[in-house]
């Protein structure tokens, strides 16, 4: 059960960290609808494994507006007027039904906000800036006019917690403008960056107020671009960096300056693969041909060795049926393997895209990607 | 012959005995005649050819056995052939047979030697030729209302229906497999068939018995690679195999598709048959159902078309599958059709695992 904010106290545990509770699959729901968020990693479970994760996980702008809200409610507000920021680092996804707990400090100009689960997930910001932001450049450009609406504003601060009402006039949750959403003409912001959705996790959000946040019944002017693509070193390999920023402004000039970093993650192990979540076949090193399951010899009658292999962890449905209850197809695998296999549940259909699922050690299928 | 359908456990060698003594009859010959003996089984649990050998006399002939799933009774064949030919054998029993001593279902056997459900497999290419071609289920209807009207006058057929069998009624009968119905597959039973497979020479010297024909060439063909082949799991290789067995016999036995009169094939699903069609060289790839539905490979295929009729004793589907029997059904079937006029007859069977063996028979003079 997730609450309503303003109506739960939270716990306090030692050392001044308090427990959020677990993101569930209900704020998930809450989140994409106020915020246009879709993307299925966050719901669909076949395809968060498809794409190499163990199961479902939080969007970053869900516990990330959390964490603000929750720095709110321990004193960390948004000035009223003068420049501003409120800037969300995230380190760890955040799977679901995780328990959370939020630590709040000072920190010069301002508060810092810690999301751990035990692990640190994410970090926020919030401190007085000694300039405004400024307009920037980048490429693909959209507008839009974005007025901040009283309904909108309502959906996303019970999505985040948000610790005040918001009737007309008053400030919305920072991280509000991720409702542009709704107002863009091209809405889906890892489309916007040119970036595979399966392997993009957002990495940073930062909001810079010119004067005091966003309020409800104001209308804005947005400029909305891709900035320059870099890279970076991380632990699995390297990283690639895009930011998306949109900028909102009005008669008084440039009043928001809301950026998302998205990172590209570096594709998951194609060999020997320790989690052991691929079948294993062989392949002929002379002919590239890939085979399952494994076999010790070439298939040409000539006796060459072959070598063990990872086999791709998904292809497309060449054919199904169903028997005695039980859907079985023939998939073609991306690296040339045909296999026949039991299916999870339909429909099916000859020519979608279909993945590994089960234990690769035990019982196994393939399910609609 | 003896006929096929459920047969209680333990009665292989009543079934060997009766098929066994119509076959040597029909050949004018007694078994202390034979210098061998081949038997064809599948079934685990069914006596092995050296039992049923000693239930029509105990003379010390050689005696061997052959197992090759649905194919047995064709590699039975097949090896006698290769006996007598090679001159190591004059005159030779096959008989195949199936009834295990005790219950053991095919299909636990099947899966135990890792294959997934052969109607699941069989389903799948009627299922991928219906996106491809445009196939639709009254063509397999179509084929299996044939064999089961050519099973009516067949005493020896597991399936014998009182009245004639419309495309409807097999599309209503349960579905098994999407879009394989119960009546387009072919029961499991039990049964035997013999036949006496002897040299010129030999032939030569007896007195009485029916006309003899000729095994013009027999062929066992493995699966081959090619990219996208199935190795685990599918009880029968890529129907590519197919069609290699039928060139490879063709031209062992000098002859083309359009002098073969007669054809028995592995119709243990209504859609193999429809891909045999075209696999063992009757008509061109995507041909076959526009075919089916003018009435091809049916009766007075030869005329109307120039096509010859398929499945004349009922195929798999209609007369039943014992394993090792169904090869020399096909075999007594193609000698029934060469007697009455025909000249040259085609067979052809799949053995899970696979092999697909193909046999030419041919009217002798």
């Amino acid at each position: 059960m997730t609450a309503e904010p303003g109506t739960v106290e939270p716990a306090t545990v030692e050392g001044g960290a308090v427990e959020l509770g677990a993101v569930e699959i209900a704020d998930v729901v809450r989140y994409s609808g106020a915020s246009g968020d879709r993307n299925p990693l966050h719901y669909d479970p076949q395809y968060a494994r498809a794409a190499g994760y163990d199961g479902l996980f939080a969007m970053g702008a869900l516990h990330g507006g959390w964490l603000v809200s929750h720095a709110v409610t321990r004193g960390a507000a948004i000035p009223a007027s003068g420049p501003s920021s409120v800037r969300l680092r995230f380190r760890e996804i955040v799977p679901l039904g995780v328990p959370l707990t939020a630590e709040v400090g000072a920190v010069d100009g301002g508060h810092e906000a810690v999301l751990r689960n035990p692990r640190v997930c994410a970090t926020a910001r919030i401190v007085r800036l000694a300039e405004p932001p400024v307009p920037g450049g980048g490429r693909d450009e959209q507008r839009t006019r974005f007025p901040v609406e009283e309904g909108a504003a309502r959906a996303f601060a019970a999505a985040v917690r948000w610790p005040d009402p918001v009737p007309a006039g008053s400030a919305v949750p920072p991280t509000f403008p991720t409702v542009l959403s709704f107002w863009l003409p091209q809405p889906d912001p890892i489309a916007r960056v040119g970036l595979p959705p399966e392997r993009t996790l957002l990495g940073e959000t930062a909001v810079e107020l010119a004067d005091g946040p966003l309020r409800v019944g104001e209308v804005f002017a947005v400029r909305e671009y891709v900035g320059a693509e870099r890279a970076r070193a991380g632990s699995a390999g390297e990283l690639r960096l895009v930011d998306l920023v949109a900028e909102l402004s009005d008669r008084t000039g440039l009043r928001a300056r809301y950026r998302n970093t998205f990172v590209l993650t570096p594709p998951p192990a194609t060999a020997a693969d320790p989690a052991g979540t691929r079948l294993r076949g062989s392949r002929d090193r002379r002919t590239g041909e890939t085979y399952f399951p494994r076999r010790a010899l070439s298939v040409d009658g000539t006796l060459r060795d072959l070598e063990p292999v990872d086999l791709a962890p998904g292809g497309v449905l060449h054919s199904w049926t169903s028997f005695d209850g039980t859907d079985f197809g023939q998939v073609d695998l991306a690296d040339g393997v045909r296999l026949q296999t039991r299916l999870g549940p339909g429909p099916h259909q000859i020519g979608t895209a279909y993945v590994l699922a089960g234990d690769v050690t035990g019982e196994w299928w393939f399910a609609r990607a | 012959m003896a006929p096929f359908g459920r047969h209680p456990a333990g009665s292989a060698r009543a079934l060997a005995r009766r098929a066994g003594v119509a076959a040597l009859a029909d050949a004018g010959v007694t078994f202390a005649d034979l210098d061998g003996f081949v038997a064809g089984s599948a079934h685990p649990l069914t006596p092995r050819g050296v039992y049923l050998a000693k239930e029509l006399g105990v003379t010390g002939l050689a005696v061997l056995h052959a197992e090759h799933a649905s194919a047995s009774g064709l590699a039975a064949m097949h090896q006698a052939w290769a006996l007598v030919g090679a001159g190591a054998a004059e005159a030779v029993l096959v008989l195949g047979v199936d009834c295990p001593e005790r219950e053991q279902s095919v299909l636990s056997i099947i899966e135990g030697e890792g294959n997934l459900p052969a109607p699941a497999l069989f389903a799948m290419w009627a299922a991928r030729r219906m996106h491809d071609r445009g196939t639709t289920d009254r063509h397999l209807a179509a084929v299996a209302a044939k064999n089961w009207n050519y099973a009516r006058a067949n005493p020896f057929a597991a399936r014998r229906s009182a009245e004639q069998v419309t495309i409807e009624r097999v599309l209503a009968s349960r579905m098994v497999a999407p879009p394989l119905t119960s009546m387009m597959c072919t029961p499991w039973g039990e049964g035997a068939a013999a036949a006496v497979v002897c040299s010129a020479d030999f032939l030569a010297r007896r007195r009485s018995g029916g006309p003899p024909v000729r095994l013009r060439g027999s062929h066992v063909q493995s699966e081959t690679y090619a990219p996208g082949h199935v190795f685990s799991g599918a009880i029968v290789g890529p129907p590519a195999m197919s069609r290699a067995a039928a060139a490879a016999v063709y031209a062992k036995a000098g002859v083309a598709p359009a002098d073969i009169d007669v054809v028995q094939v592995h119709d243990a699903f209504a859609i193999e048959e429809l891909f045999y069609y075209e696999l063992l060289g009757f008509c061109a790839e995507g041909e076959a159902d526009g075919l089916v539905e003018r009435g091809a490979f049916g009766p007075g295929s030869r005329e109307r078309f120039g096509l010859p009729e398929f499945s004349t004793h009922g195929g798999l589907l209609a007369g039943g599958h014992p394993g090792g029997p169904t090869g020399v059904a096909q075999v007594h079937e193609t000698v029934r059709q060469l007697r009455a006029g025909s000249r040259l007859g085609l067979c052809h069977l799949l053995g899970a695992g696979s092999v697909a063996i193909t046999q030419v028979y041919e009217r002798a003079a």
